[in-house]
């Protein structure tokens, strides 16, 4: 039997997932709730993400919708949050009041600890996807060199956080198996097991292991993947951007991304950037910085529905990259002018102009034909 | 050749040499005098220099096609997701009479009166701000009079409020007072909270006693707000921070005096910042009065703060007021490395913000106006109300004031480097429409600044002056 389920606290993080048919068949209700000072509260879901409208009415009453519900989804989310007010107490309330907890809410060992003995000793089901798992990987073999992907990969980046790579990633795996394809998918986000599929590895982030280990232990990764799960395709998400955004916000200066370059070579890539108004120029520098940086060339862009706050970028400094959403309307005639400007596809997935999706299952037939051997 | 063919730059001499300021790049670059003629003159020969210059990506043509702001099409998505702050205008209603202020008499703006907002309205604005941003990890509630203090009770209400009601979000307070009715309790209160004051302090008591009395017995207020301050100092050392001053000069007075003050009170100003204004002649019935010695010591204060740059005189024989007034010309040295994009095609040159967005203030009946500064009794001025929200269209004109002069804007040197809002092209009137006079005043004078800017911008290097000797502080 289905569940009801109470998404807490539900923001822009969250509405990609909402989207997504595989998560909302798997429940009987869904219900959301928001921080009081988010914004969304007495709105359509819709609102959050600025896609096309969900029919799900964003509420603020936790306790009374903890009430009516099974399960709690306490989810991260992109705006800001005071964890010991706003969310531990919550979780600490869905628990006592013996909810099955699927949490993907980042959490200090500590408390992940506390909150999981909490949960036995009441009797609750405590399912935590915020702890990525450990990837089995092998012993480093570097004299194996790089081992070739005989399966066709996809690559899916950002310029920067926040360019709606998660959006694109769901969207592509969702239309590729509705196409019949079967789809590995190593996701941008810790939680991604959650969706069923992988979530980026850990090891990419431990200091353990040099840059060059990291290559190879990429490339393994994925040949493991494809060995074990024999996919039709092999979508990589890259989290983070691709290029430091300015002095102080540096994207980890797109080494992630350049690692993942040299590990993998993608048959396809598609680039994530924010709304702008684009020039001709701006986009040769960017597919250049792609193809010079990374080795290969940019296959389709897929602009967000977020532009970046150029005024509080300046006055106030900000930590991370500040953008606020814009309407589908001015993003089509966007889409529209920039077509003018360059060769390479343009998209965005909460608009119906174009199927990037489509447009990638082309490239990689066209791949596949012309190669002989 | 033609002017929207000829290279897009201005030219100047400063002291003994010769410069362009190239619009596109945003540079100013160093010329022989031939150069400077062969610009000035508009000839189509290049000389070797120029050339050369040319070949570098200098000396374009480019020239801004249509002007309309680059938020125009975002407009209702940013006045329903992105709203930074509200400014309340909690009371009409002051216990000081300044001579100079907007609510006195002396400006087309306000009066003072005994309106005040109720608790419903503040509730309501409160709301509104959260409603619309979304996209606003943190936002600011500001409190305004007349003098906001005498509405404590309902500052209390309204902090208390707002902080239940934004669970997701940074909120901070702020407020601009007199100053006169800060006490113990009400510092306890603040200290709560993340607020900051902006306290109204014009100078020792000779030159604050001028302008500001009480409007009970007209008699000077330095006493009462400096001794409020000084308690402050003495009982809650950590809120000191919180404060700063807001200094409007006289342009009669002797700014020396005013110099000395702020130098000889070292303690008192110590950690905060001092915001100096000239008093305004915007929306003002009479010309302000302005005289001679106070220009040239105003320069020589200029001059002195030169010095303060290349560390020739201490902090403290540096006038802090100095600061603000030049804080533009430090931003643009600061910013001399950055390498910028030609014009775009359609763009609008720097100076408005996006009406509403950064600064809506709402007057005690809920009406809105694009913020603090502006004639709340234009119509063009009042944005929309508490209850039906923001008028896009209203915003949009607002926004778009460079249209009224938009040929002249399109061959302006100062595009990028422009101050002038929708505020200085407001009549007041009763007509719901800009003034193109008003706004071409407003253009001569921004552009005079902006060349001025520009020429000490050559001294300074001239004189060995690097982006690197900035001190990293708000208070260079």
């Amino acid at each position: 039997m289905k569940n009801d389920v109470l998404i807490y606290p539900y923001d822009s993080s969250f509405a990609p997932i909402l989207r997504s048919n595989n998560f909302i068949d798997k429940f009987n209700e869904i219900h959301l709730c928001s921080l009081n000072g988010s914004g969304l509260c007495g709105k359509d879901a819709s609102i959050a993400d600025g896609g096309s409208a969900l029919n799900l009415v964003v509420k603020k009453d936790f306790d009374a919708l903890l009430s009516i519900v099974d399960t709690v989804i306490f989810t991260e989310v992109d705006s800001y949050i005071d964890f010991e007010w706003s969310l531990y107490p919550k979780i600490k309330m869905a628990i006592d009041a013996h909810k099955k907890i699927i949490n993907l809410a980042p959490l200090s060992p500590q408390i992940r600890e506390e909150l999981r003995i909490n949960s036995i000793e009441n009797e609750v089901l405590f399912e935590d996807y915020s702890n990525n798992p450990d990837s089995t990987i092998d012993e480093i073999n570097c004299r194996e060199g790089i081992l070739n992907i005989n399966t066709p990969v996809i690559v899916v980046m950002g310029l920067s956080n926040s360019t709606g790579k998660f959006t694109t990633q769901i969207n592509i795996k969702k239309q590729l198996e509705e196409s019949g394809y079967k789809i590995s998918m190593i996701g941008s986000r810790s939680y991604c097991e959650f969706l069923g599929y992988h979530s980026f590895p850990n090891f990419m982030t431990e200091r353990k292991f040099d840059d060059v280990e990291k290559i190879f232990l990429f490339n393994k990764y994925i040949k493991n993947i494809e060995k074990s799960e024999n996919p039709d395709v092999i979508v990589i998400c890259i989290p983070g951007g691709i290029v430091p955004y300015d002095n102080k916000i540096h994207n980890n200066f797109g080494i992630t991304a350049f690692l993942v370059s040299q590990a993998v070579v993608p048959d396809a890539s598609v680039l994530c950037l924010f709304h702008e108004d684009f020039t001709a120029k701006y986009l040769e520098l960017i597919g250049n910085t792609v193809k010079y940086r990374f080795g290969f060339e940019i296959d389709a862009y897929n602009i967000s529905n977020r532009q970046i706050d150029w005024v509080e970028m300046v006055n106030a400094k900000p930590e991370k990259v500040r953008s606020s959403t814009i309407n589908i309307k001015l993003i089509d005639k966007t889409i529209e002018k920039v077509n003018s400007l360059t060769t390479v596809p343009i998209y965005n997935l909460l608009s119906d102009k174009g199927d990037l999706t489509e447009m990638l299952i082309n490239k990689l037939s066209e791949n596949s034909n012309s190669v002989v051997f | 050749m033609g002017k929207g063919s000829s290279p897009f730059v201005h030219v100047f001499k400063n002291m003994d040499k010769f410069y362009f300021f190239d619009i596109n790049q945003h540079k100013i670059v160093n010329i022989s005098e031939e150069s400077f003629n062969i610009l000035k003159d508009h000839q189509e020969f290049l000389n070797h220099e120029l050339y050369t210059l040319q070949e570098q990506g200098f000396l374009s043509s480019n020239r801004v096609k249509v002007i309309e702001h680059p938020a125009t099409e975002m407009l209702e998505d940013i006045l329903s997701n992105k709203i930074k702050k509200l400014n309340l205008q909690l009371t009409q209603q002051c216990n000081f009479r300044c001579d100079y202020c907007v609510y006195s008499g002396g400006y087309d703006n306000r009066n003072h009166s005994s309106k005040r907002m109720n608790w419903e309205v503040a509730k309501k604005g409160i709301d509104f701000l959260i409603d619309s941003s979304k996209d606003s990890s943190n936002i600011n509630i500001s409190f305004y009079g007349g003098e906001p203090l005498i509405e404590f009770e309902l500052i209390k209400k309204s902090m208390e409020y707002a902080i239940e009601a934004s669970d997701g979000k940074i909120v901070t307070f702020s407020m601009t007072t007199n100053g006169s009715l800060l006490n113990d309790e009400k510092i306890e209160f603040f200290s709560k909270f993340n607020i900051h004051l902006t306290i109204s302090l014009d100078g020792p008591r000779d030159i604050h006693d001028k302008n500001r009395k009480f409007a009970t017995n007209n008699c000077g207020t330095f006493e009462t707000v400096y001794n409020n301050i000084k308690s402050i100092e003495l009982k809650y050392p950590d809120f000191k921070k919180n404060i700063q001053f807001s200094m409007v000069i006289d342009p009669s007075i002797d700014l020396n005096c005013l110099n000395e003050f702020v130098a000889d009170e070292e303690d008192f100003f110590k950690e905060t910042a001092i915001m100096g204004s000239i008093i305004s002649d915007h929306y003002r019935k009479e010309k302000v009065e302005v005289n001679e010695d106070f220009i040239s010591e105003w320069q020589y204060n200029k001059f002195k703060y030169f010095l303060h740059l290349f560390e020739e005189i201490p902090d403290k024989n540096n006038s802090q007021l100095m600061r603000s007034s030049n804080a533009l010309l430090i931003d643009f040295i600061n910013d001399s490395s950055k390498s910028y994009y030609p014009l775009l095609e359609k763009s609008h040159h720097a100076g408005p913000c996006i009406p509403g967005q950064l600064r809506l203030f709402m007057n005690t009946e809920g009406d809105f106006f694009p913020c603090e500064r502006v004639n709340e009794n234009s119509k063009i001025m009042k944005i929309g109300n508490v209850v039906e929200g923001l008028n896009v269209e209203k915003v949009d004109k607002l926004l778009n004031v460079g249209k009224i002069t938009e040929e002249e804007c399109k061959n302006c040197f100062a595009f990028r480097g422009c101050i002038v809002c929708a505020a200085m092209a407001d009549s007041g009137d009763e007509e719901e429409r800009l003034s193109k006079e008003l706004k071409e005043q407003a253009c001569v004078n921004a552009r005079r600044n902006f060349e001025e800017m520009l020429k000490d911008a050559c001294t300074l290097k001239d004189l060995g002056f690097r982006s690197d000797m900035i001190k990293v502080s708000k208070n260079y």
